[in-house]
């Protein structure tokens, strides 16, 4: 029988590189290329020394200290997390999560189940505020000009400030898009006392775009909220909704539940996109396109799908013929699956795209089961004419008085020369928990409490209604921006009761404390979402597509940083871009035929002009970007956050018309300069081995099995080793391609799980990163049209190991439960055992990461985990802690085993879309010994017979059979 | 060139007869300080058995829980339910000083400490390397009773540490447990003597103690 395995050594590719057979292993950096900071020499002397003090400090033990509470809290009990239910505001949604806290010291961030936004799971992003929290170089004080000033003296100026405000006419507030009714009432009563007051609410990547087209296709500004789970075709217009763009979370979610089981009905993705985002990766067919061009090939779909609502939609403009074939049969799609077909366009794309869609889904009859429309959170002003309308009036004179609520304009509204403009206002107060670049003009700066240290409130995108609780008192003394409008407005009241005071005037007799307690725990008032709005189309005159011309510059949020504000957060600039695979910093992405037109290699710097605007950046060749658009990320190039962020990447704010997602008419010339990338796609590599499979629908009917065994010879399996037991607890872990969208948050939440150092750039050049999970990304197809396809990698805890058989001191042993144990303090540092590792998922300490850490970061580390030091090996455990843990409990309640579903692992609790099953293979009813039955599961390197207790569930796309 | 000298036909001078003779001398000191200090290693001095740290208040545990009889779950209340037996809050000593003794002299310290509101400094004695994992509850669930690792703690005026702590002392137990195994009841009974071979948690599991390395080292 043919085997229908599509994935084998010649058609699977990790990057440019391996096509063209033209590198070596890419592994180790050539050591001239990175800064020598310290000489052999002075290693040698250094060694010497510490040995030699090292000794003497031996012969003493220090005597340890114990410190009890004074006076003990009544909830703690030493040794044991509690958790806290809270919510993270973040890209125009909230995200319900749960935290937990040793001590008082918060440690880890989960997602809430209970929250929609989040249901358990949640976003790198989410996963590595914690770090944000504990950053030693968070604002500490209020700065007059630079000068430290105390609270007492800011909030004087703040008073007399307001005292002489009169109708509050030169007063603006700028604040980011924020979704907190407390923070709205505070605002309301700022509005009432002071009624010409300006209030503009201003977000670098805004959600500004979708409610200008809903209001465009119907009428009225309102926000689309979409539910996944319920589509069966998607179409994605140069939306990263799985990943980079509003409620990810949720709908990475509702688009894995809608195709966690090939047998049955799968959804359908489609993404049209100039840049390669996850969603792209996820989608069964991808279309590149300029972003320019996106406009016009929503109007082909729209058209071809018959005149949405009898509205009269300008005509798209010659197609190609793969575009015309492309959008017809997309057409035709969505069309048939009607009201469960949804399409969503970018939060980059301009207002009309957006109306078309919302346009297409009332004429799909979608309104309901795959998107509702909420009213937008605020009426006050928001995008980039409000912004550039202050910045005009600020530099005209006519604000005498801003006060910045969070945010950084002065950075990410450079185009508009918004540092200039506030540099003229006489008097300025930005609140903002660093001292950044708009700390430079602003005239006060006041430190802000991070939503880990704050009472607060925050509406999710679909209205749920959360209390953001704080777990730590402000470490630096900061205050939250309700906080500091109080002070404006003269009152004295907390912030706990700024928030319950809204909470008793909105909810009126319904709000008991019963139910303010009920909330806290929860995260949420049940039953709180907005009620959805019953909308008729609008008969809009949408604008004719413009042509395009020249070389198009897309911007988008940068994964390491968003749009710049978790630039100092090193867990973030370390983990890899999910689809470059790039580390500390951006780079320019351009297509192979577009750098082969233009003579560009890897690390060649360019120099790019828009308008007045010149950046210079390093060119990447990505597979998959669109030809003559080169995609930029927006939130690296800080020059002002901190130790770990500044000069990081390249900033193109200046290039970006503010708030445009891409402009065309951009040149590009080369520099002659060269710049290292860090990249990690080319470590750890398992050497062109069919390590992802995946099949298409129909080949998944016909061979159910194709996964099993791929066209590989090998000679029969031969154990050298003695079986290992079987009883008891068999410990394993069950990764679904089919649902694994490769969004990186299992890696974050591995690091603060399991204390997890970061190595910095060099460290990275040099293969030393330190995560014990990574995705790693494939390419399947050409090279300027690929698919991609995910596959997270941790230990694969292999039954007959072949790391214990070569450690020389017995560091790496067996438990009887099946973990590849590793003693760290055996640990001599021969690291045999990862040169014997097929899957190269055992990490070194080439240095004492750890011993820089600030003692402040280090509240964040897990007290449960050992944290490593120089020369000493580690690997994934599988969480072994959390294992003995919930042992520990069983066994205290007289159970000899652990019931299905106590031991979740950090990646798994985290992971979106639940693609990571881990439980004990011996219980027949635990969730994962039901996929162990699955006919696409597989073992990496079968034929090595290291049998591990890892494996993988292979990956069913379901393309439409008309563009097969 | 002239014949070399009567003195030059020896390749070496008269004086490295000698050397085998300092070199075995040398040879037994190096032999005998490495097996004087793997013996050393081995010794209970080493591992600290009989550290008697003072402490910022004399507490006297003899008193207390041995002619008092106070229980050890009185003040170490979290034994039973996390992995550490916490060392009071100083207002848990306060629950008895304020009406007994209230003006001792030796208790200024802990006054001072309350007023405000500043933890006590006591002093480690039983101090696990970091990368060990013991956990109380696990210990106390088994049935595992508190001098089995303290000692007779009612008799010490000044706790002392009197087990050697060693992996190798804790595998001991963990091979075979059952001399050490009790009901709940008298976990904390400090002249608690086997009287029987339990190999049931009180709870009536079977115990298997851990022995391989993540279950103690992770």
């Amino acid at each position: 029988m043919k085997r229908l395995v599509v994935l084998q050594d010649t058609t699977a590719w990790r990057s440019l590189e391996d096509r063209e057979q033209a590198c070596g292993s890419g592994e180790v950096a050539p050591l001239d290329a990175i800064d020598e900071s310290v000489s052999r020499r002075s290693f040698l002397k250094l060694m010497g020394a510490s040995v030699a003090m090292s000794s003497l400090a031996g012969c003493h033990r220090p005597a340890e200290h114990i410190y009890p509470y004074g006076r003990a809290p009544e909830e703690v009990v030493p040794g044991r997390p509690q958790r806290y239910a809270s919510a993270m505001a973040f890209a125009g949604t909230a995200f319900g999560v749960v935290v937990e806290s040793h001590e008082g010291r918060p440690t880890k961030i989960e997602g809430n189940p209970l929250h929609p936004d989040s249901r358990g799971g949640t976003s790198a992003f989410g996963q590595a505020a914690v770090l944000e929290l504990y950053d030693p170089d968070r604002s500490r004080t209020p700065l007059e000009r630079g000068e430290p000033r105390s609270w007492d003296a800011a909030v004087a100026a703040l008073r007399a400030m307001a005292e002489k405000l009169g109708d509050g006419k030169g007063l603006a507030i700028l604040g980011e898009a924020h979704r907190s009714p407390a923070l709205a009432a505070q605002l309301a009563a700022l509005k009432q006392r002071h009624p010409a007051v300006r209030i503009v609410r201003h977000e670098p990547i805004s959600t500004v775009n979708a409610q200008e087209g809903a209001r465009l296709a119907t009428g009225r500004r309102l926000s689309p909220v979409y539910a996944l789970d319920q589509a069966r075709v998607i179409l994605a217009l140069d939306a990263d909704l799985l990943h980079g763009e509003g409620s990810a979370v949720k709908h990475a979610r509702g688009h894995a539940d809608g195709r966690r089981d090939p047998r049955g009905e799968m959804n359908r993705l489609y993404a049209i996109e100039s840049a390669f985002t996850v969603t792209g990766a996820a989608a069964d067919h991808r279309l590149r396109a300029r972003s320019g061009r996106i406009y016009a090939l929503a109007l082909a779909i729209a058209r071809s799908a018959g005149r949405p609502l009898g509205v009269e939609l300008p005509e798209p403009g010659p197609l190609e013929p793969e575009e015309r074939r492309f959008c017809e049969a997309v057409a035709r799609d969505l069309v048939r699956a009607g009201r469960q077909a949804l399409v969503v366009a970018g939060e980059g794309q301009p207002a009309p795209v957006h109306a078309v869609a919302q346009l297409l889904n009332l004429a799909l009859g979608a309104g309901g089961t795959t998107v509702s429309w909420v009213p937008a959170f605020s009426d006050d002003p928001e995008g980039p004419e409000a912004l550039g309308a202050l910045t005009r009036a600020m530099q005209a004179g006519e604000i005498s008085c801003a006060i910045l609520l969070g945010g950084n304009p002065a950075y990410s509204a450079a185009s508009a020369e918004f540092a200039t403009a506030l540099a003229r206002v006489p008097l300025s107060f930005q609140v903002s928990g660093w001292v950044d670049e708009t700390s430079q003009v602003a005239s006060w700066h006041l430190p802000r409490a991070h939503w880990l240290e704050s009472w607060g409130d925050v509406r999710a995108e679909d209205g749920t209604w959360s209390v953001v609780q704080p777990l730590i008192a402000p470490l630096h003394g900061g205050r939250t921006d309700a906080e500091v409008l109080e002070a404006l407005l003269g009152g004295t009241r907390s912030a706990y009761t700024i928030v319950s005071d809204t909470w008793r005037a909105t909810l009126g007799t319904q709000f008991t404390a019963a139910l303010f307690r009920r909330v806290l725990h929860d995260g949420l008032l049940a039953g709180s979402a907005f009620a959805p709005e019953v909308v008729a189309a609008a008969a809009p005159s949408l604008p004719k597509p413009a042509a395009q011309a020249g070389l198009e510059l897309s911007f988008r949020a940068d994964a390491h940083t968003y749009d710049g504000r978790f630039a100092n957060n090193a867990w973030l600039q370390e983990l890899p871009d999910p689809m470059t695979k790039l580390t500390w910093g951006n780079a320019a992405l351009v297509a192979p035929a577009t750098a082969v037109r233009l003579g560009l290699a890897d690390g060649d710097v360019v120099e790019l002009k828009l308008g007045s605007g010149v950046v210079r950046a390093p060119v990447l060749r990505m597979p998959g970007q669109a030809e003559d658009s080169i995609a930029l990320t927006i939130g690296q190039g800080r020059s002002r956050i901190g130790s770990v962020g500044d000069g990081i990447g390249y900033d193109v704010m200046r290039l970006r018309l503010l708030g445009a997602g891409f402009a065309d008419g951009a040149t590009l010339s080369r520099t002659g300069d060269t710049q290292r990338l860090a990249m990690t796609q080319e470590h750890h590599r398992m050497e062109g081995r069919p390590l992802v499979r995946e099949a298409t629908a129909k080949q998944f009917e016909e061979e159910p099995d194709f996964a099993k065994e791929p066209d590989r010879e090998h000679p029969p399996l031969f154990n050298l080793w003695a079986d290992q037991p079987q009883e008891g607890h068999r410990w394993g872990m069950i990764i679904d391609l089919q649902t694994c969208i490769g969004c990186n948050a299992c890696m974050v939440a591995c690091q603060a799980e399991n204390n997890i150092p970061v190595v910095g750039r060099d460290g990275v050049l040099r293969s030393r990163e330190m995560h014990w999970i990574r995705v790693d990304r494939y390419f399947t197809g050409s090279e300027s049209d690929p698919q991609a396809v995910m596959q997270p990698i941790s230990c694969q805890q292999c039954e007959q190991a072949p790391c214990e058989q070569v450690c020389p001191v017995g560091a790496t042993t067996h438990s009887p439960e099946g973990l590849n144990d590793m003693a760290y303090n055996r640990c001599v540092g021969t690291r045999y055992c990862a040169n014997n590792c097929p899957y190269k998922v055992r990490r070194y300490n080439f240095y004492n990461y750890n011993r820089e850490v600030p003692e402040l970061r280090r509240m964040q580390h897990n007290p449960d985990v050992t944290v490593r030091t120089r020369g000493v090996m580690e690997k994934c455990t599988y969480c072994v802690q959390r294992i003995n843990g919930a042992k520990i409990l069983a066994h205290q309640a007289g159970h000899d085993r652990i019931t299905d579903g106590t031991v979740i692992s950090a990646c798994q609790q985290t992971c979106p879309t639940q693609a990571i099953s881990f439980g004990d293979l011996n219980d027949p009813k635990s969730a994962i010994a039901r996929h162990t039955e699955d006919s696409r599961r597989y073992v990496l390197l079968e034929e090595l017979n290291v049998r591990p207790r890892s494996s993988f569930l292979a990956r069913v796309r379901n393309p439409n059979p008309e563009l097969a | 060139m002239s014949a070399p000298a009567a003195s030059e036909r020896f390749l070496f001078p008269s004086w490295a007869n000698r050397v085998p003779r300092y070199l075995a001398l040398g040879g037994l000191v190096v032999f005998t300080s490495v097996v004087a200090a793997f013996w050393y290693f081995g010794t209970d001095k080493f591992w600290r058995v009989g550290y008697q740290p003072v402490q910022p208040i004399a507490f006297s545990h003899k008193l207390h829980a041995g002619d008092l009889g106070v229980d050890c779950r009185y003040c170490h209340s979290t034994a039973e339910r996390s992995a550490f037996a916490a060392v009071p809050p100083s207002q848990v000593c306060m629950n008895c000083h304020r009406s007994v003794k209230p003006d001792s002299p030796l208790l200024q310290v802990l006054r001072d400490r309350v007023t405000d509101d500043r933890p006590v400094p006591w002093v480690r004695v039983h101090d696990l390397p970091d990368y060990v994992y013991f956990d109380h509850s696990a210990h106390l669930g088994a049935g595992v009773g508190c001098a089995s690792c303290h000692g007779r703690v009612d008799q010490m005026a000044r706790v002392t540490q009197v087990q050697p702590l060693t992996m190798g002392w804790c595998l001991d137990c963990h091979r075979d447990p059952s001399r050490h195994l009790r009901g709940t009841a008298e976990v904390t009974q400090m002249d608690w003597q086997p009287t029987e071979t339990v190999t049931r948690s009180p709870s009536g599991r079977e115990v298997q103690p851990p022995v391989h390395c993540s279950g103690c080292h992770r």
